[in-house]
């Protein structure tokens, strides 16, 4: 089984997932070309004992297909256990330091708070975390348009909604659209959580990934990552 | 030999039974509305497409906006439930009733089902017009709390009662092709004629020949109408007995594949809709209670639960037929092949549990549900692995006929694998997080149903309309159709699958600097496909009006009416309860109007005679003349009936062609100039920013009653009865 560290190991990324599907898109396409292909053969005039023989090997290839998509889809299940969200998280060794940030989504803004620093073990709100690094402000709580975190930490999401729902989506690099590197729903009512890791120092875009309502597109922000 | 007998001969069904005249005449009228709808929900796509290119903007960018979340909303909707769900339900309807070689369990159930969907799917066009913009999956609450200006509660409270019109039509649907199914005798016997061995000279046992007739022959005398016991029907019929040992399975009568593939969409479906009820039924709730708090979670999770069936429900049915119909085009005709119903106990177990990966980045949902989400997104891959190459290898080697139907299809399945493929990527959490809501889900739901569904169920128009009307369709036009929609639907949908690699997300109505360039391309692709839809309604339409007659010829008039009231009576209803109160006066005399209107459907459906008509017509006027009467100044109101009319006289000059050109400008610059000036005063509110001196939904409603009041009057001077006269007769008679 794969081993996940971090939980910004998940899945095989984004390069990945533009060849796997080349390849399958180009492979497919190439069997289909075979299969028209063969009907303008010579052998296609099947009779008598040639329909038997067709007729067997058409069972036999769909019996060894059936077990390897079977065997492929059961790898599959086997390979993605870790990157399920409990399996992925619980990754996180119980005496980590976590960064918590804890966001608020509403039509149409982002705000976060900087929830300072706490163990993985303690419970999710932030009124009750051990603060190991003093980050307040003088009304007690950073309020940001911004969020400031060190790479290498893992950071600790904790995002609600004040009205609908919304995506909490963090892009690859400051563009206003790129690749995304992590993302959740903010659904109205709970406390929406994912741990990540960021790798690299910069500035990252945030953006609302679920349709929220006419001006959803205006709803942006930004992570700044520094060095350790 | 005529071009439509050697089609026949190429493309006649088995079994050899005549579907009622009744039935394909609904299946013919489900396809010509499916037809219209996709034209109008493609128009929003070229729309959608126009604004982001920055085409086409307004003077508020807001209203710009809002159009564009309008012409999404509805275009996702109108595609789903007016263009392919309609279509399978018509489809469906002719197929079930053509391979079990029996009738529907109820007509009547079936004109209801195809007046309700058309009553919803109209409405939910109505809430667009009004610029509701939810989404097509109209994610809760969102729908109460569009923001600052956006749409109105009263166009959310249309948009859901469009749903739920829909979902009652669907339970209609299922519940009609369920009893059809599983009450009294049904064609089966199939299985008796799998063969797989060499006999022991080593000679073929296969019991089809190299003739396409015997093998039909042989098949249709195996189909045979016979009692099943209900357990040995419901094995059957979901495909559990091809898992059997052969003796067991040769023991117990198959269907045919395609009534199958039916049943088992519509028990997925009928299953799948209590989702969408308890979405609905939270909404209005929430609604009418501001107090009550629900789980949007849990709401959110029961669309799911309905909106991930509703994507299968728009190919199993297809998906039965290509089994049937692409071995046959393909001479490889095998009466019973197991690996043909093994796919289906598969699909009908994941379909109903496969709508959780929708909530992989819910992150408060249960474990057990990711879970679940996880190995049924994986599992469901299985059946559809089998059947692609099941039909593959129909095809393989084979001495196949290549026409519209069969490149249709085999387009289909290149299309659905795509689509397969992305969803493969989209179904594995760990992958998912890098796509959810971007492009690339659009990408995958095009390739899935337009470039999957769709072309099945092109493939299929081509060869059922043929079959009932006995003239072909054009070929060569049927083949700019293939080859448009495949340059412009795997181009767009390919498109949106690599611009959501790159990160651009969906439903942002404003497209960003760095994906640019993409926009004419996504705008060529579309007008590339919309080019292609039209020359197949254009085919479909000139096919259909060269022979087809309908049974009844006011057919279409009785639906009209149908829809028309329904609608009318409900919207009466909505403007009681959204505007009104049930305290005054006019507010229950409105209330009994739209029930009394709702109830006008009875008479109609059950065809109660003209007396029925005329009273319902006659009472429209009276509720349109009260709504005049007091909503407008009757100069105001005669002043545009004197314009319109004078605008319909224009037609007498087209007519007649020995009018001069002057006079033609003349009436022509006339006409604009009056369109105009009512566009000018009359407008919706929310395009030019006026006042319009009255809401949308009475426009609505009274535009409505006027289409009852001209159905009636159609009904009442053509419907051959005796009601009106046995009246006079008997006041005659007691005048003497």
């Amino acid at each position: 089984m794969g081993e996940v560290n971090l939980a910004s190991d998940l899945g095989f990324g984004t390069p990945w997932l533009v060849e796997t599907l080349t390849v399958a898109i180009l492979l497919t396409t190439g069997f289909i070309i075979y299969v028209i292909l063969s009907t303008r053969s010579n052998k296609i005039r099947l009779s008598g004992l040639d329909q038997a023989k067709y007729r067997l090997y058409k069972y036999h290839a769909e019996r060894y297909w059936a077990i390897f998509v079977a065997g492929i889809l059961i790898w599959f299940w086997y390979l993605g256990i870790p990157w399920m969200p409990s399996m992925a998280f619980d990754n996180i060794s119980e005496n980590q330091t976590i960064h918590v940030i804890k966001i608020t989504a509403g039509q149409w803004f982002w705000e976060f708070e900087d929830g300072g620093y706490t163990y993985k073990n303690n419970s999710n709100s932030i009124e009750q975390a051990q603060l190991l690094q003093e980050n307040k402000s003088s009304n007690g709580l950073k309020v940001n348009k911004e969020i400031h975190v060190k790479a290498g930490e893992t950071v600790k999401f904790i995002a609600n909604s004040e009205d609908v729902n919304h995506g909490f989506g963090i892009l690859a690099s400051s563009k206003s659209m790129d690749s995304i590197l992590m993302q959740m729903q903010v659904v109205p009512g709970y406390d929406n959580v994912f741990y990540y890791t960021f790798d690299k120092p910069g500035t990252y875009t945030i953006r609302c990934l679920e349709y929220c309502g006419w001006l959803h597109p205006y709803m942006i922000s930004e992570i700044t990552i520094h060095a350790t | 030999m005529s071009k439509f007998e050697f089609y026949e001969k190429e493309e006649s069904p088995i079994p050899k039974y005549e579907v009622k005249k009744e039935i394909s005449d609904l299946t013919i009228l489900f396809i010509i509305a499916s037809i219209i709808y996709f034209l109008i929900a493609g128009s929003l796509a070229l729309l959608m497409r126009l604004i982001q290119s920055n085409a086409f903007i307004f003077v508020n960018p807001d209203q710009t906006l809002g159009l564009f979340y309008a012409s999404l909303t509805i275009h996702g909707q109108l595609m789903f439930f007016g263009f392919i769900s309609m279509l399978t339900v018509g489809i469906s309807y002719y197929l079930v009733s053509k391979f079990g070689k029996k009738p529907l369990f109820n007509i009547n159930l079936a004109i209801l089902s195809f007046c309700f969907l058309n009553s919803g799917v109209i409405f939910l066009i109505i809430a667009g017009t009004m610029f509701f913009g939810a989404g097509w999956y109209n994610l809760m609450p969102l729908t109460f709390h569009s923001g600052n200006d956006g749409w109105s509660i009263s166009s959310a409270v249309i948009f859901l009662v469009g749903d739920v019109l829909i979902g009652i039509a669907l339970v209609m649907f299922c519940i009609n092709i369920i009893a059809t199914v599983l009450s009294g005798k049904i064609a089966a016997g199939i299985q008796k004629t799998e063969q797989t061995k060499l006999d022991e000279n080593n000679n073929s046992t296969e019991i089809h020949e190299d003739s396409i007739n015997k093998e039909d022959k042989k098949r249709d005398e195996s189909l045979t109408l016979q009692y099943l016991p209900p357990s040995v029907r419901w094995i059957s019929v979901l495909g559990i007995s091809s898992w059997f040992p052969k003796k067991y399975r040769t023991a117990i009568p198959a269907m045919s594949i395609v009534v199958v593939g039916i049943f088992v969409n519509a028990m997925v479906q009928f299953v799948g809709n209590f989702g969408l009820f308890i979405q609905l039924f939270t909404g209005f709730t929430y609604l009418l209670n501001p107090d009550f708090q629900p789980s949007w979670l849990f709401t959110k999770d029961a669309w799911w639960f309905f909106g991930h069936p509703i994507v299968y429900f728009t190919l199993f049915s297809f998906l039965g037929a290509a089994y049937y119909y692409i071995p046959r085009y393909a001479r490889k005709i095998i009466s019973y092949d197991k690996w043909a119903y093994r796919s289906w106990p598969f699909y009908f177990v994941f379909t109903m549990t496969v709508f959780t990966h929708h909530a992989f980045m819910d992150m408060p949902n249960p474990d057990w549900l990711k879970f679940i989400a996880q190995t049924s997104s994986l599992a469901i891959i299985f059946p559809s692995g089998l059947t692609i190459m099941t039909i593959m290898m129909y095809i393989f080697r084979s001495k196949i006929s290549w026409n519209l139907t069969s490149l249709f299809m085999l387009s289909g399945i290149a299309g659905w694998a795509f689509g397969g493929y992305s969803g493969t990527q989209t179904g594995w959490w760990g992958q998912d997080v890098y796509l959810h809501n971007t492009l690339n889900i659009v990408g995958h739901i095009h390739l899935t149903i337009l470039m999957g569904s769709v072309l099945f169920a092109m493939g299929l128009i081509y060869s059922i309309i043929p079959s009932i009307i006995k003239v072909a369709f054009n070929k060569t036009l049927g083949i700019l159709h293939l080859l448009l929609t495949l340059i412009g639907g795997f181009g767009i949908a390919f498109l949106f699958t690599y611009l959501g690699f790159a990160g651009f997300i969906r439903r942002e109505a404003i497209a960003p600097d760095e994906f640019a360039w993409s926009m004419p391309l996504m705008l060529f692709f579309a007008i590339i496909v919309g080019i292609g839809q039209i020359i197949f309604a254009y085919n479909l339409f000139n096919t259909l009006n060269k022979k087809y007659k309908f049974l009844s010829k006011h057919n279409t008039i009785f639906y009209v009416a149908i829809i028309s009231t329904a609608i009318a009576g409900i919207s009466h209803i909505l403007i009681v309860s959204l505007f009104m109160g049930f305290e005054s006066k006019p507010s229950i005399f409105l209330l009994l109007s739209g029930i009394i209107q709702i109830f006008w459907i009875l008479p109609l459906v059950k065809r109660w005679g003209r007396i029925w008509y005329l009273f319902g017509g006659l009472g429209t006027i009276f509720l349109i003349y009260l709504f005049i009467s007091v909503q407008f100044d009757m100069k105001f109101v005669l002043f545009f009936l004197v314009t319109g009319l004078a605008q319909i006289f224009w037609i007498v000059p087209y007519l007649k062609s020995n009018w001069s050109r002057k006079r033609l400008y003349i009436g022509i610059g006339i006409s604009s100039i009056l369109i105009l000036s009512w566009l000018f005063t009359n407008p919706p509110e929310k395009i030019f920013g006026l006042d319009a001196p009255y809401d949308d939904i009475s426009m609505s409603l009274e535009i409505m009653q006027v289409i009852f009041i001209a159905s009636t009057i159609v009904l009442v001077i053509k419907e051959k009865d005796d009601s009106i006269s046995h009246i006079f007769q008997k006041l005659r008679h007691r005048a003497r």
